[in-house]
């Protein structure tokens, strides 16, 4: 089975549904590495901790619709606990990473995951992901073990690497299927439909400055 | 986890608006920063609260002043609650109190319904039923609610947008045009006609006045190329000037009270002043929408130290809320700071909220209310500003500015609003403040006249027509110009009928704190105080301040945001180039998928 041409036509002609997802996890679990990975398919040993990237996006194709990952990066805000509200606000999805050789991480994903209930948007669809697999030699936590932790909490859980490549994608696809769409688009053109559009006299600053095409906002 | 650094080019306390505009700026110019907050949220002065935080705010402003009045003394140095005072808290009587309440199971509404009733017993004299069931009612939704200890808008043209726009932002913060503003005459609050088309539609001034006023608003977006013309009252009170255009006093009170940003009106202005702060307001208008001024959604100021925060953690600042600060002293040119950790920096920038020696500072108080109502004060309109000039409600000696978001501020759950007041604190302010609540809205809710409603509908509705009848014979006077706007005549009358309920409203006096003298701004070099923000509606004057710090701290910089963003540009461009090979993929992907499934 293969896409086709009709489907590509249409779907080119939609305008992508942008979805925000917030990563979350301890700091050096990999998080950033996560995000390259699915962005730019590129992977950095010993990355610095992330400095200069306010957010990634990343469109995917889904069915016969086209959606537009924006992608919060921490910004090392969470290592004190200091992440803004804003941080969580309207948030669809979230990437809970924790690192399979440190359990104290894995109970550190706990923490975020509560922090979710307590500040997200209640139908958030979330995604435990354990990442560093390639080092599964010195593996510290059951894949068991975190598996039925996800189960209980209705995550989505993946074990991963973004050294390797593996298992990436499928976090952000297996994501991207799971996104109540029809309710973002009845929001949408509820009160929060996205800046741009300019009704109700919502203003978009970033429209109004730069007209050229793609810029971080988008028009759907 | 890498290590983190305990020295920093500067070290900032307090995430107040100016605080956090400075972090992003210097942490964007490669210097290291470490920002602190003593409190749990961002904001300082300027945050806000979703509803069950507003409740533990007042009982902690509450406890705050009574152990001031106690005199004892604690050792934080973090001062945020002594700025407020004299809290009254006043909550709607005679609520439907429901048959059967729900059981709710959710930890999260359990504890609010908590924090309610902890609310009731501490702030009132008795856990009454019906006030228990409005407050559970409200923290329902607790988290659509963003009120905010200092509301904010800002000038669509101006500093604070260029900045927003330079700094990038502009993906953070959502804003929304603030929609009319009105001003309190003849007991009814008028439409403030500032466009040409508010002039030429309005039905209040005539035709004569018309022109006068548009000559006027003319010379202003212009006056700076006309100083002759105004020359010889440069420095005499603006409102003298004013009386040369021979303009009628309703719209002599439009110009002083209601089109400018300043804190108290321009009753007091000199010309000059008064002319600025026009042109100001007018400059804005046309580029979104009708008004001059956008509302930043989801409470104001706090987002916007949010977005700027945020921002300079992306450029590598360190962040720590909720810190207790044990000891900070400056020694061997090293500020030493003691809180979770300890660090040493080259630099402070602090908050006022966090001056160890509070001899030196000015105050200026400010009696504030926050109203939560359940209809807006003009029918169909949200974000809006009415100013209550002088002499118009129980002779009130100061003029009180309200400013009104609702849902379309991103600030309430739907059908209610939040209105903030806020005036100079005078020997009389705090009763003026009371009287207008008093004018404005209803303080009960009368279980009987909604029965009678119910009952006799038909007859009511009669009823108000009457009152209109009544109505539009008392303002047939204003009416010779224009009479194709009866609808609208009759929406303000309906409303006349009731008045918006105060569900809780709070009363408090809230101190603005300044250095006395520039000079002990500049005593160390490496020391920077920020004081308060004023409570004015607009963000342009703190905003000056911060960039004008930064230039202070760093005139060899000339553009403050030029280089990272053509660093983004190429990065952005890069993302487009691996994108498409990207989607390729992740539509294998979905095929994999797919085909296992089937």
């Amino acid at each position: 089975m293969s896409f086709s041409g009709r489907n590509d036509a249409a779907a080119s002609n939609m305008k992508p549904i942008q979805v925000k997802l917030v990563l979350l996890g301890e700091s050096a679990v990999g998080k950033s590495s996560i995000v390259l990975r699915f962005v730019n398919n590129e992977y950095q040993d010993n990355k610095e901790p992330t400095i200069g990237a306010a957010f990634l996006t990343q469109r995917c194709k889904l069915d016969d619709r086209i959606i537009k990952f924006e992608i919060w990066d921490t910004a090392g805000q969470e290592r004190f606990h200091s992440l803004a509200p804003m941080y969580y606000r309207n948030a669809q999805a979230a990437v809970i990473v924790y690192d399979i050789t440190k359990p104290a991480s894995l109970e550190k994903a706990k923490t975020w995951v509560k922090e979710l209930q307590r500040q997200a948007n209640p139908n958030i669809v979330i995604a435990l992901v354990g990442n560093k697999i390639d080092l599964a030699n010195n593996r510290a936590v059951p894949y068991e073990e975190a598996e039925a932790y996800a189960n209980e909490n209705e995550l989505l859980f993946f074990e991963a690497s973004a050294k390797t490549g593996t298992n990436i994608i499928e976090v952000f696809t297996e994501l991207a299927k799971k996104i109540p769409y029809e309710q973002i688009l009845a929001n949408n053109k509820n009160l929060n439909s996205r800046p741009g559009q300019n009704e109700n006299g919502r203003v978009n600053l970033v429209d109004q400055d730069n007209n050229n095409q793609e810029n971080g906002q988008c028009n759907c | 986890m890498e290590e983190l650094k305990t020295h920093y080019d500067y070290i900032i306390l307090g995430t107040g608006i100016q605080e956090s505009i400075l972090a992003s700026a210097l942490a964007r110019n490669n210097k290291t920063v470490l920002h602190i907050d003593g409190n749990q949220f961002y904001g300082g002065n300027e945050c806000s609260f979703n509803f069950s935080e507003f409740l533990e705010w007042i009982m902690n402003v509450q406890k705050n002043d009574n152990k001031a009045k106690q005199s004892t003394t604690t050792n934080d140095i973090n001062k945020f609650y002594d700025s407020y005072h004299d809290i009254d808290i006043k909550i709607l009587s005679g609520y439907d109190i429901p048959d059967n309440e729900p059981e709710i199971t959710n930890r999260f509404a359990l504890q609010n319904n908590k924090i309610a009733e902890e609310f009731l017993k501490q702030t009132q004299t008795s856990v009454e039923k019906d006030k228990l069931a409005l407050l559970k009612d409200l923290i329902k939704d607790n988290r659509q609610f963003y009120i905010s200890l200092l509301p904010k808008m800002a000038y669509s043209r101006g500093p604070f947008i260029d900045l927003l726009i330079k700094a990038d932002l502009g993906n953070y913060l959502e804003f929304r045009s603030m929609e009319k503003t009105y001003i309190y005459n003849n007991d009814v609050f008028e439409n403030v006609p500032c466009t040409k088309e508010d002039v030429f539609n309005s039905k209040q001034i005539k035709v004569i006045e018309k022109r006068k006023l548009m000559k006027f608003l003319t010379f202003v977006m212009n006056y700076r190329l006309e100083k002759e013309s105004y020359e010889e009252y440069k420095d005499k009170p603006y409102s003298e000037y004013i009386k040369t255009y021979k303009l009628n006093p309703e719209l002599q009170q439009v110009i002083l009270q209601a089109i400018n940003d300043s804190e108290e009106g321009l009753e007091d202005a000199t010309t000059e002043e008064g002319l600025a702060s026009t042109y100001r307001y007018l400059k804005s208008l046309g580029k979104w929408g009708n008004s001059p001024l956008i509302c930043p959604l989801y409470g104001g100021g706090s987002e916007i130290s949010q977005a700027f925060c945020r921002s300079c953690a992306v450029y590598g600042g360190v962040y720590m809320l909720d810190q207790k600060i044990n000891s900070l002293e400056f020694k061997n040119n090293q500020y030493h700071l003691d809180c979770e950790l300890k660090f040493t920096g080259d630099h402070l920038i602090s908050s006022i909220d966090y001056l160890q020696d509070q001899s030196n500072i000015e105050i200026t108080d400010y009696h504030k209310a926050i109203i939560i109502t359940d209809k807006p004060l003009k029918k169909n309109i949200d974000i809006s500003i009415y100013i209550i000039p002088p002499n118009t409600i129980n002779n009130n000696k100061n003029r009180i500015m309200l400013i009104q978001q609702g849902y379309q501020a991103n600030c309430c759950p739907k059908s209610k609003y939040i209105i903030y007041i806020c005036t100079k604190a005078t020997d009389t302010s705090k009763e003026e403040i009371k009287n207008v609540i008093q004018q404005l809205f209803e303080d009960k809710n009368d279980i009987s006249e909604k029965n009678k409603l119910d009952e006799m509908e038909g007859e009511n509705n009669e009823n108000i027509k009457k009152d209109e009848e009544a109505n539009d014979n008392n303002n047939k006077n204003d009416d010779d110009d224009d009479d194709d706007d009866e609808e609208e005549e009759e929406e303000e009358e309906e409303e006349e009928a009731s008045k918006p309920k105060a569900y809780i409203s709070v009363i408090f006096k809230q101190s603005i704190r300044k250095q006395k003298s520039l000079e002990t701004k500049l005593d160390k070099t490496t020391l920077t105080i920020i004081d308060d923000m004023l409570p004015g509606i607009s963000m342009e004057t703190p905003v000056e301040n911060a960039l004008s710090i930064f230039r202070q701290l760093h005139p060899e910089i000339e553009e403050i945001y030029s280089k990272p963003q053509e660093e983004e540009e190429e990065k952005e461009e890069k993302q487009e180039e691996g994108q498409k090979e990207q989607e390729e993929q992740i539509t294998n992907e979905n095929e994999a998928v797919e085909e296992q499934t089937q």
